[in-house]
Formats: structure tokens, C-alpha cells, sequence
């Protein structure tokens, strides 16, 4: 029935816009961390687990979702510092050497969460069991929740970015590293800083996606082809273009999905993004060469 | 018939709107020794690096023989017979002297990326490759890896790395920088031999090297050519001594 | 003085690796099957590391996505023997020929982007390869798979049945002894030379009149077909192939063995093989996470000793690669 497809349009339409500001918080992190320190973040999608892991562990041990969502960030983000430290910082510069050690990370990270959480996919329990309906279509409340959520939270990093010296420095050293360190910039710290919150930013991702798709210590693989897709179109190191390659995208591959096999989506998506990367490296709004 | 080799016409470079090399011209004979002078920043090294490729002119134009290189590939132009050594020395770390300028020597030869025969059977090659070693004064380095050389030996390679692809022309940028001065007149020598057969550019900051190797000298500063000719004209030269007073 | 004994034992033409053959050789026939097994995957996973080596370890050019020609073998070899009822040569002659085709139009898109760049189209076009390989069963079975009846080796008059282990031992070791000789030349020849300084110093290369583009896009080719050849016999061994034969944690094999071997060695990657395959076999029965294990070495290795156990080696007794 044409009217039933057009539903399941608007329905994936609108999954797709929620999907995208989650994406959208997730890719950011990549975005800053490849544009400013040169580093193919392999184990991006693993901390976006881990946040999800974390939060699920946070509503079984304080029978509270949203303190388990603070909880999941606050931990990935003192993670992340670590990892910065301990194992990123003595190959940051060399990206070949950047995928290994996080590939290693990867692959260390994807063990633990097996070998405690367990490798069967968890469900949980949807924090706002509410039904929206517009359009004619009945949408879950607790997705627009999450949409709004991750909109208000990409405002709080812009606000960062741009209304705080911290944001002014990750801005100056991402044009020109010699410049920031000759103007006074404490780059390193600023890389370790910019580290972690986009382990936070990922984590926090995890977390709220968490009701929607399950918890699964692989859930991380998806989330990284995504992220790359996005962050290579919209263009490194910038927020816009991350937010808009985000809401073309993965609208569209929800479409996609409906017309084609999600595997054919995918292949598409993968395409345009190997053609950007072959034509115009910059993507649509990158500020790094 | 002393005949034009190498000429650049209205040169001019500039990045982001600050003019390095603004609107340079002039001409090279066959078998001259030019040295280029001038204060920090004046624009010696993007000279260089526009004649060697590495950068394409803002506007102007380049000759060589005759024709125009602007804009070509640098390793098309390294194949034309135009090589350079660099400020910052340039080798490959990882291998030992004399493959070092074993590499640039084989970059002459007809079959270069022949997978067949061993390496070590192009005698050729490797005859010059060592000629070329004692030539700059290795000879006695010749199995060393290039990164375990003193800085002053780094330089001896990179002049023997730029000559080892047998170029006419030949840019030294800055060959004694940080060297001994018993290596720099190990420099000087060579330098004087080389210029009995090629054409010769030489950047230098020790004025009086290019006072005694040039047969012409140019003067830049601020990416303009403020004076030319021959060494006696230029050391009297009212404008250059200003540029250098304190200098030198 | 014992350094010097050292140096003559270890340098490979020498006394170690005439050794080992000779080891091989014999050992094919009197090993259990077992091991003889064991011996027969790392013996065709060092031909796919030793492939990787050229590429990453002497022109410098970091792929996260070879198993793409990996998986293009396997399946040229099991789709001409399937579908086309060819013979073996002909099969593996195809599916190696099919690696350098691909090689050279990914390869000339791909090889001219910076090492960031480059390792990011190596994944996409790898993904798109295993998506696809995942999404059209009809052609490959999918995640199931597709298996054959592996035709017999023609030699002469005679023809060989790789159902008999032995054979198929020896088929292999023929493989790997040939790849090792033919790209131990091509290090040692002038393209090998020309290789090494593109990974020294790429832009002093170019300078010196090198086309650094080209030089690339040649070792991307033969790396790629040697990487099909591995595809072809690891096919053959376990007549089937699926799409986890393009998947990226085949892609990440190498880059570990390379890592942990040696990379620039070319015996670095098989030393590695042998590492992780003879780990993996014996670790993986009783500690399920084991993969812990092998993440942790390649933080590590990359910190002690970049230049894997080969180079470490190397470095203490004074020989250079």
C-alpha cells in the first residue's frame, strides 16, 4: 500500500534525523581528534560501546538510566586521558602507526567487555515509554528525547569551542600547530584534552543509544564505518561540516535501507565517501588540509 | 660561444599575499658560477625551490636550454639535468653512503626499475657511485648508514647525492651551514672542481666564500634582485655593504 | 668474536634459511598430520605477509585492506574451478591476474594520497569488496560460503591429487620457497633499491628524478598479486572461501605478523606467522579472550621495538637490512 510506504518513509526519516545528531555527537570527537592530532581513531566505536556497557551497568547497579548516562561519559572521558597519555602520544603524528596501536586498543577493549558483560546483546528498558504521534506515524517519545538530547548537547560543544579560550586553543592549534606553540598554547594538553572529550562525546552516543539498539560488546563496528563516512564528507575538524555530512547521510541511508539491502546502502555511502576523499580531501567544510 | 643555459623571466612568488620573490630576472651561461647572497629571508631558498620544482611560481616564467619548465614536475626537471641540495639536510637515513649515491647515479640509467638482475651486478654504477664518494671526500664512509654521520660528512653527502644524477645545472644551497672549517674548504675544493664542467647556483652565507668560488654575483633582498655582477663590483657596492653592515 | 660467529649464523642466505628448507623438505612427510597442518597455513600466511612487507615494510605505504586481494584470489580460483570447470593453472594464473587488475585501478587511485588518506581508501575499498562479497550469494555464498572439488595438479603426465596432505604440503612449500626467491631478487635488484629510498626519503627520490608515483603503484601491484596467490592456496587448502576471507580482521593479520616480525625484512612477517599462528593454535583452546593478548603486543611492539623481533635482532648483532 503506497500510503504504508510512505509511513515507513516518514518513520525512517525521522529515525534517520535522530540517528544523525546521535552520529553527528559521536563523528565530532573523530573529527577533532583526526584533524588535530593526526590519529584514525579504530577504537572510536569501542568507547561509544563501553559508554553503552557503562551506562547499562549504571541502571543495574543504581536502578538509575540517566546517572548511569553521566557516569558512562565522566569514566570514557578519564579513559581517554589515559589512553592519550599511555599509549596515543608516542606515535601522534605518524597515522599509519595511530591505527595499529588503536586497533590493539580495539580489539583489548572488545575482550574485556566480553569477558565481563558476556557476548550476548542486552536490552534495556526504554527510559521514556512514551509514543509520539505525528504525521499519522507513532514514533517512540524516548528517540526524540535522545534527538533533542544530543541537539542540545553539539550546542554545548559549539558554545564550547567558540565561547571558551580551551575552544579557542583546540581551534588555533587545529590551523596551525607551530603557530598555537609559538603563540603560547600548551598543545599537548590540548590534545589530551580534545582526546577526551571525544571519547566523552562517543560514550555519551553509546549511552543514550543504548535503549534503542541493545548493548553488544561488537556494536562499536557499525558505529566506527559510520563515523569515518561522516567525518570524510563533512571535512575534518569541523563542527558544521560533521552536523550537516551527518543529517545528509544518514537520512539517506535510512532511505536507502527501505529501497535497497542495508549492506547496498552502505556500499553506496561508502562510495561517496572514497569519492570525496579521491576529489576533494578537504570534504564539504574541512579547515585541515 | 658562451651560450644561455638557464633564465627566469618576471619571477615572482608570493604565499597568502606576503611577496617572497618579487619579479625576478636574469640569465645563466654555460659553465658560470653564480652565488646568491643576501640577509636572512630575503627569499634565497624559495628561489631555489622554484628553479628545482618544488615550488611553482605566483607568475614568471622558467627556462631552460631554451625551454620553458615552469610549473613541470620536479622529477621531470631532475631528468632535464637540474639537480639542487637543500638547507636542511635531505639524505635517506636508512641506507649507507654509497647506496645513497648509488640511487641518484642509477636515476640516469636507461632500465631503471629492472626487478631481475641483482643490484650488485650494474658495476657501472656502482663504479661511479664510488668515484663520486671519493670525489666529496667519503671514501672512507662509504658503508656507513648515512644517519650515523657527523652533520659536516651529512653535507659532503648531500652535495655528492645532487652531483651523483650528473645534472648541468647544480643549486648548493648553503653547502658549509654548520661545518668545520677544515670541511668547509673540503667543501670549497669541491665545489671549485665541479665548476670546471656544470653550471654552478650557490647560496651562501660566508660571503667570503662567494667572494672567491663566484664568477657573478646576485644580491637579494626582500625578494628583489638589488645588484648584480662581478665579486669586486658588488663588494663595493654602497647598497650591499648597508644590507650587510654588522653582518660579516 | 662471538659476535662475528653471530653475525655469519643468523644473515639468512647463509646458514639458517638453507636450514629450515632442508627442514621442511624432509619434515613433510615424516610430521604428524597435525602439525603438518599447522605448518601448511603458516607457510601460506607467510606468503601473505611477506606480500604485505613489500608494500608496508620497503615503499612505505600502509594498507588496512589487502584482504581484498586476498579474498579476489580465493574466489578466482574457486569461481574458475566451479563455475568454468578450469584446470588448477589455469585457475590460479586467472585469480592472480584478477589481483593485478584490481591492484591497478585501486592502486591508481589510491597510491598518490598521503599515509592518512591512503589507509582510509584502503579500508572503504576493502569494506566495499566485503559488503558486496557479503550481499551477492549468488555469486559468493555469502556468509556461508561457497565450497568446490579442487581439480587435480597437472605436472607432465602425471597428475596430483591435493586431497593427499602431502601433496598439498608440498604444493604449497613449492609457493612459498618461489615467492621468497622472487621477491627477495626484486628487493635486491635496482626496483628494490629505488623502493627503499622512496620509503627513506620519498621527496629526495622524487628530486633525484624518480617518478615516486609510479615506483608506488608497482610494488601496490606486486604486493596485491602475491597477496591473491596466498587467497588462491589458502582457497585451495580449505576448498571453500567465504566473505570472510575479504573481512578486515584478515586485512589486520598481516599489519600484526609485519609488526611483530619485522617489517623491511622480508623474513620479519614470516617469523611473525609463525609468532601468532603457532599463539593462536595453542592459546585459543584455553583462554577464550586471548585477542587481549595480541592487541597488547602490538601497543607494545610498536613502543619497545618498531622494527619487530627481526629488527631487534638485527640491531644487536650488527646486521643490516
Amino acid at each position: 500500500m503506497l500510503s504504508e510506504l510512505l509511513m515507513r518513509m516518514i518513520f525512517s526519516l525521522t529515525n534517520g534525523i535522530v540517528w544523525a545528531l546521535v552520529i553527528a555527537l559521536i563523528a565530532l570527537g573523530l573529527s577533532f581528534i583526526f584533524g588535530l592530532m593526526e590519529i584514525i581513531n579504530v577504537a572510536h566505536g569501542e568507547l561509544y560501546m563501553i559508554g553503552a556497557v557503562l551506562s547499562w551497568y549504571g541502571l543495574v547497579w543504581f536502578g538509575n538510566f540517566w546517572l548511569g548516562v553521566i557516569m558512562a561519559s565522566l569514566i570514557v572521558g578519564i579513559l581517554g586521558i589515559v589512553l592519550e597519555r599511555a599509549t596515543l602520544r608516542p606515535v601522534e603524528g605518524r597515522p599509519a602507526h595511530t591505527v595499529i596501536v588503536t586497533i590493539g586498543l580495539s580489539y583489548i577493549l572488545q575482550q574485556i567487555v566480553l569477558a565481563t558483560f558476556g557476548g550476548w546483546p542486552q536490552k534495556m528498558p526504554d527510559p521514556l515509554p512514551v509514543t509520539v504521534q505525528f504525521l499519522n506515524v507513532k514514533y517512540p517519545g524516548y528517540r526524540l528525547l535522545v534527538a533533542g538530547l544530543s541537539a542540545f548537547a553539539l550546542i554545548g560543544v559549539w558554545l564550547f569551542l567558540h565561547r571558551t579560550s580551551l575552544g579557542l586553543w583546540i581551534r588555533a592549534a587545529m590551523q596551525d600547530k607551530e603557530m598555537a606553540s609559538a603563540m603560547g598554547i600548551p598543545v599537548s594538553r590540548v590534545y589530551m584534552i580534545t582526546f577526551s572529550i571525544g571519547a566523552m562525546l562517543a560514550a555519551l552516543g553509546g549511552a543514550l543509544a543504548a535503549p534503542v539498539v541493545q548493548v553488544f560488546y561488537l556494536m562499536g563496528l557499525d558505529i566506527l564505518s559510520v563515523s569515518f563516512i561522516v567525518v570524510i564528507i563533512g571535512g575534518l575538524g569541523s563542527l558544521k561540516g560533521t552536523f550537516v555530512a551527518s543529517l545528509i547521510i544518514n537520512p539517506l541511508e535510512g532511505i536507502m535501507i527501505i529501497l535497497l539491502t542495508p549492506t547496498e546502502a552502505r556500499i553506496v555511502s561508502l562510495i561517496a565517501m572514497a569519492a570525496v576523499l579521491l576529489v576533494r580531501p578537504k570534504g564539504l567544510f574541512g579547515v585541515i588540509k | 660561444m658562451v651560450r644561455t643555459i638557464f633564465e627566469t623571466k618576471n619571477l615572482t612568488k608570493a604565499f597568502n599575499g606576503l611577496v617572497a620573490i618579487d619579479n625576478v630576472s636574469f640569465k645563466l651561461v654555460e659553465g658560470e658560477l653564480r652565488g646568491i647572497i643576501g640577509p636572512n629571508g630575503a627569499g634565497k631558498t624559495t628561489l631555489f625551490n622554484l628553479v628545482n620544482g618544488y615550488l611553482k611560481p605566483t607568475s614568471g616564467k622558467l627556462y631552460f636550454y631554451g625551454k620553458d619548465i615552469t610549473g613541470i614536475q620536479p622529477h621531470i626537471i631532475s631528468q632535464m639535468g637540474i639537480a639542487a641540495t637543500f638547507q636542511l639536510t635531505n639524505i635517506f637515513p636508512g641506507m649507507k653512503v654509497l647506496e645513497n649515491v648509488w640511487i641518484g647515479v642509477h636515476s640516469r640509467s636507461k632500465r631503471r626499475w629492472n626487478p631481475f638482475v641483482h643490484a650488485k651486478s650494474l658495476t657501472g654504477t656502482t663504479r661511479r657511485s664510488e668515484e663520486i664518494c671519493k670525489l666529496v671526500g667519503l671514501w672512507d664512509k662509504i658503508n656507513e648508514v648515512a644517519t650515523n654521520l657527523s652533520h659536516g660528512n651529512q653535507r659532503l653527502l648531500e652535495i655528492a647525492i645532487a652531483i651523483s644524477s650528473d645534472p648541468t645545472l647544480l643549486l648548493l644551497d648553503e653547502p658549509t651551514a654548520g661545518v668545520s672549517p677544515q670541511e668547509a674548504e673540503n667543501v670549497v675544493k669541491v665545489i671549485e672542481n665541479l665548476s670546471k664542467t656544470k653550471t654552478i647556483i650557490l647560496i651562501e652565507h660566508d660571503v667570503d666564500i662567494v667572494l672567491r668560488l663566484a664568477e657573478t654575483i646576485m644580491v637579494l633582498d626582500k625578494g628583489r634582485v638589488i645588484a648584480e655582477g662581478q665579486p669586486d663590483e658588488i663588494s663595493e657596492n654602497s647598497e650591499v655593504q648597508r644590507i650587510y653592515l654588522g653582518v660579516e | 668474536m662471538s659476535q662475528r660467529l653471530m653475525e655469519v649464523v643468523l644473515r639468512p642466505t647463509s646458514l639458517i634459511l638453507p636450514v629450515i628448507l632442508v627442514f621442511l623438505i624432509v619434515m613433510g612427510i615424516l610430521l604428524p598430520s597435525s602439525i603438518r597442518s599447522l605448518l601448511m597455513e603458516i607457510m601460506i600466511f607467510s606468503i601473505y605477509g611477506m606480500a604485505y612487507d613489500i608494500l608496508f615494510g620497503f615503499s612505505n605505504q600502509f594498507s588496512y585492506g589487502q584482504a581484498l586481494f586476498f579474498g579476489v584470489g580465493a574466489y578466482g580460483v574457486l569461481l574458475l574451478a566451479l563455475n568454468l570447470n578450469a584446470d588448477l593453472w589455469t585457475a590460479m594464473l586467472v585469480a592472480v591476474m584478477l589481483s593485478l587488475v584490481f591492484a591497478f585501478v585501486l592502486g591508481i587511485l589510491a597510491v598518490r594520497l598521503s599515509e592518512a588518506y591512503f589507509v582510509i581508501i584502503s579500508v572503504i575499498f576493502n569494506m566495499v569488496f566485503y559488503l558486496l562479497a557479503l550481499d551477492w550469494t549468488w555469486l559468493t555464498g555469502g556468509d556461508d560460503g561457497l565450497t568446490f572439488t579442487v581439480p587435480p595438479i597437472p605436472l607432465g603426465f602425471a597428475s596430483y591429487s591435493v586431497y593427499d596432505p602431502i601433496v598439498n604440503y608440498y604444493f604449497i612449500l613449492f609457493f612459498v620457497i618461489a615467492t621468497y626467491l622472487i621477491l627477495k631478487r626484486i628487493i635486491d635488484s635496482p626496483l628494490g633499491k629505488i623502493l627503499v629510498s622512496i620509503r627513506e626519503n620519498e621527496e629526495r627520490a622524487e628530486f633525484l628524478g624518480y617518478n615516486v608515483i609510479r615506483y608506488k603503484l608497482i610494488a601496490y601491484i606486486i604486493s596485491a598479486m602475491f597477496t591473491g596467490l596466498s587467497g588462491t592456496l589458502y582457497a585451495i587448502r580449505t576448498r571453500y572461501a567465504s566473505a570472510d576471507y575479504f573481512s578486515l580482521i584478515m586485512s589486520a593479520d598481516p599489519i600484526i605478523w609485519t609488526l611483530i616480525g619485522g617489517a623491511g625484512t622480508l623474513i620479519g612477517p614470516i617469523v611473525g606467522v609463525v609468532i601468532l599462528r603457532i599463539l593462536t593454535y595453542y592459546i585459543s583452546v584455553w583462554w577464550r579472550n586471548y585477542f587481549i593478548l595480541i592487541g597488547g603486543l602490538m601497543i607494545l611492539v610498536l613502543r619497545v621495538s618498531p622494527k619487530g623481533i627481526v629488527g631487534y635482532i638485527a640491531s644487536k648483532i650488527g646486521v643490516k637490512f
